[in-house]
């Protein structure tokens, strides 16, 4: 069991309709798994998690500050900070 | 038929008042397409190495490429200047978008070069093909947008007019100082240090003439594609939206932001200075002509100390430098200061840089009050910014030191501060740290212009396009910054702007069919595009390497190699320098241990020429 908090911004945050989440897990969470429940909870993220790390991505999904590539190398055991973030160029 | 160059250069000598044309060769434009990459052969061709930048034998080419002036997405308002810079030594690329290079090509040239010394204050103004010079000596210490406002309306009598002029700074030879195009820039490198010292206030043009197209037709039908692609891509949107400053809070949350000095890198107070705050501020969305992107913010203060003060901007880059860098997270401020850098012409990136070293050092007691004319130095102090960005133009007091960038300043004021003064070849380092991103960090060590994300980024690392890479492995990085830096090169050849370039929005492979269409030379597909930038690239490189330039000097201040990060995502990163550059060089088919270029790549790009010149220096490999 553990807290995982996810941070939304930009227009990201308005979609999930907060800047901050936390969900429970109940022990060792694949990435992918756990971005479906945070679907479960805000919906309107649903079109905006489809085809990550292509290049059709929306946004972009860091965990603790770093893009865990593949998406589904990523095991969450609880405490991480996950930032999701609109999909930019630009500076 | 061939399309999309007027097939000339201009070249100005202000020392004697003299004009002259020439035709743009042939052979260039198959090797080096247009824009940067004629450019950059051009001032090799012309320069004889060792040349003091602030001296009359200094050059400037100015380039269009063979899509400026075209109707065709994020390109069109797109040139550059190639030239000697006073901040590096090095070769030096500076690009801007303003309407200045539709009317240099409009006036019936694709490059305009300019020599010498005016023997007072001057303005040069080409319409059409003629040349005049004008009396400056009126405008000679006038902000730029004063100097622009009477140029434009009183002198030239003709508000359609476009020019680049400099300001206090650039008279004063800041070795930062800018040159303010409309409200854009040509930044970095110490642009209008040059044009100060050529005593040349302003450049002006005005033309009217078509540019010709090779396949108007297939180019339309091109165009609509690529506004497809770009309409489909979520960064076009964002970029609508937010403009560069969409990429504030990424940076910082990867943990790549130049907290305080890069003593950190990531900056607690961002929530108060991000994108969302300048969406408040923006007062017009605008942009480059034909392009749906509209990047352009124009942002203006209502209330408040700082009210009236607007500016065209700020960028991501002054966002940090004049923002999270110093730990000030005053929109306000912010957009106050940036006015003033672009009235006085001052570069805000290293404007910022320079400020946040001088704070550090005296933090650490090693500057004091008395080298700093009284004044406390200190964090989250917009005075202090705001007093020194004017000290920094006019070169008042201690703000002569910092005129001269960090590099310098640093040298000068030693005990230690070399260590944290954040330049690569004297260029001050932009707003991003290079140890948690090594191959973005790979491509400012080893940009040819010094202290730059602008000529190899690395969109892979950092938004995670086209596709993701890891920021923190090692292993393929070298191959990696290679292939950004020659991709960005052959772009500003064509004169594509970088942001959707880079990360793709529009593809590649349409990019080189418009070319084809535009201009009517088969210059072939994408594989044939980077050999294109490979082969300026080296150019480029081959200039640095006359200067004395080598792998000694591809490096960075202790801070980045010894000094892991303290806190934030990217805790415990360091830049791992030398197998970076092992790999580098390698990639780039140099000797690795001297970083210096080989007769069998240089011949194979078809550079014998070059080639022979630096063996007869004693540097080739
Ligand atoms: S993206 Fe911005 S800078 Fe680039 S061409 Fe479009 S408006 Fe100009």
């Amino acid at each position: 069991m553990g807290k995982v908090s996810v941070k939304f911004y930009q227009d990201i945050r308005d979609a999930a309709g907060t800047s901050l989440a936390e969900l429970e897990i109940e022990g060792p969470t694949p990435l992918p798994l756990f971005l479906k429940k945070l679907v479960g909870r805000f919906e309107k993220l649903k079109p905006l998690l489809e085809n990550l790390q292509t290049e059709k991505a929306a946004v972009i999904v860091l965990v603790n500050g770093r893009a865990p590539i593949p998406i589904s190398s990523e095991v969450l055991m609880g405490g991480e900070e996950i930032s999701i973030l609109p999909m930019v160029d630009g500076g | 038929m061939q399309g999309a160059y007027m097939g000339k250069i201009l070249r100005v000598n202000l020392t004697e008042k003299k004009v002259s044309e020439s035709p743009l060769p042939e052979d260039y434009i198959r090797k080096y397409l247009g824009g940067r990459g004629i450019a950059a052969r051009l001032l090799y061709d012309i320069m004889t190495p060792g040349t003091d930048p602030l001296s009359p034998d200094n050059k400037m080419v100015w380039g269009t490429g063979p899509l400026t002036g075209l109707p065709v997405q994020a390109c069109s308002s797109g040139w550059v200047v190639t030239t000697k810079s006073p901040a590096t030594g090095t070769y030096f690329r500076s690009r801007c978008v303003s309407n200045l290079g539709i009317m240099l090509k409009r006036s019936g040239y694709d490059f305009l070069i300019i020599e010498g010394k005016a023997e007072s204050p001057t303005y040069i103004y080409i319409e059409n093909g003629d040349v005049e010079f004008g009396d400056a000596s009126s405008l000679w210490g006038t902000t730029t947008d004063l100097a622009e406002y009477i140029i434009k309306n009183h002198l030239i009598r003709n508000p359609r007019v476009e020019t680049a002029v400099i300001g206090p700074a650039g008279e004063r030879l800041v070795k930062y100082a800018i040159v303010q195009c409309g409200t854009r820039q040509l930044g970095r490198g110490g642009m209008g240090a040059i044009m100060g010292a050529k005593n040349l206030k302003a450049v002006a043009v005005y033309g009217d003439k078509p540019i010709p197209i090779a396949n108007e037709d297939v180019l339309k039908e091109l165009v609509k594609e690529q506004i497809n692609q770009l309409s489909a891509a979520h960064g076009t949107k964002r970029m609508q939206r937010y403009g560069t400053a969409a990429i504030h809070t990424l940076i910082n949350q990867i943990g790549d932001y130049p907290y305080k000095n890069f003593r950190s890198t990531y900056f607690p107070d961002h929530e108060k200075l991000n994108g969302e705050g300048r969406v408040r501020k923006t007062i017009r969305n605008a942009g480059c002509p034909n392009c749906i992107i509209n990047c352009w913010k124009f942002t203006y203060v209502k209330e408040g100390p700082y009210a009236g003060a607007w500016v065209d901007g700020p960028e991501y880059e002054t966002f940090c430098t004049f923002g999270g860098l110093l730990d000030i997270s005053n929109l306000d401020a912010t957009i106050a200061a940036n006015q003033l850098a672009d009235l006085y012409g001052i570069d805000t990136i290293s404007a910022g840089i320079t400020i946040g070293f001088a704070i550090e050092a005296f933090e650490r007691g090693i500057i004091t009050t008395k080298d700093t004319d009284g004044m406390v130095l200190r964090w989250r102090d917009e005075e202090v910014m705001m007093k020194l960005i004017k000290k920094i133009a006019f070169r008042e007091g201690f703000g002569d030191l910092l005129a001269e960038g960090v590099k310098v300043a640093s040298e000068k004021i030693g005990k230690g501060s070399e260590e944290f003064a954040p330049h690569i070849k004297g260029l001050e380092l932009p707003a991003y740290d290079p140890r948690p991103v090594k191959a973005h960090g790979l491509g400012m060590v080893t940009s040819n212009i010094g202290g730059s994300h602008a000529l190899g980024y690395g969109t892979q690392e950092v938004f995670g396009l086209p596709t993701p890479v890891d920021r923190y492995t090692l292993e393929g990085k070298g191959k990696l910054t290679k292939f950004n830096q020659d991709r960005l090169t052959w772009g500003e050849c064509c004169i594509w702007c970088t942001f959707p370039t880079r990360s793709e929005w529009h593809k590649p492979d349409l990019l080189t069919k418009i070319v084809v269409a535009a201009t009517g030379v088969d210059f072939g597909g994408f594989e044939s595009a980077l050999k294109i930038g490979e082969r300026v690239w080296n150019v480029e490189k081959a200039f640095n390497v006359r200067e004395g330039f080598d792998r000694r000097h591809d490096t960075l201040p202790a801070r980045f190699l010894k000094e892991p990060i303290p806190d934030g995502p990217s805790k415990g990163q360091k830049f791992e320098l030398e197998p970076l550059l092992d790999e580098y060089y390698q990639a780039r088919g140099w000797d690795v241990a001297t970083g210096l270029p080989t007769r069998g790549k240089l011949e194979e790009l078809g550079l014998k020429d070059i080639a022979d010149d630096l063996e007869k220096m004693g540097r080739l490999r």
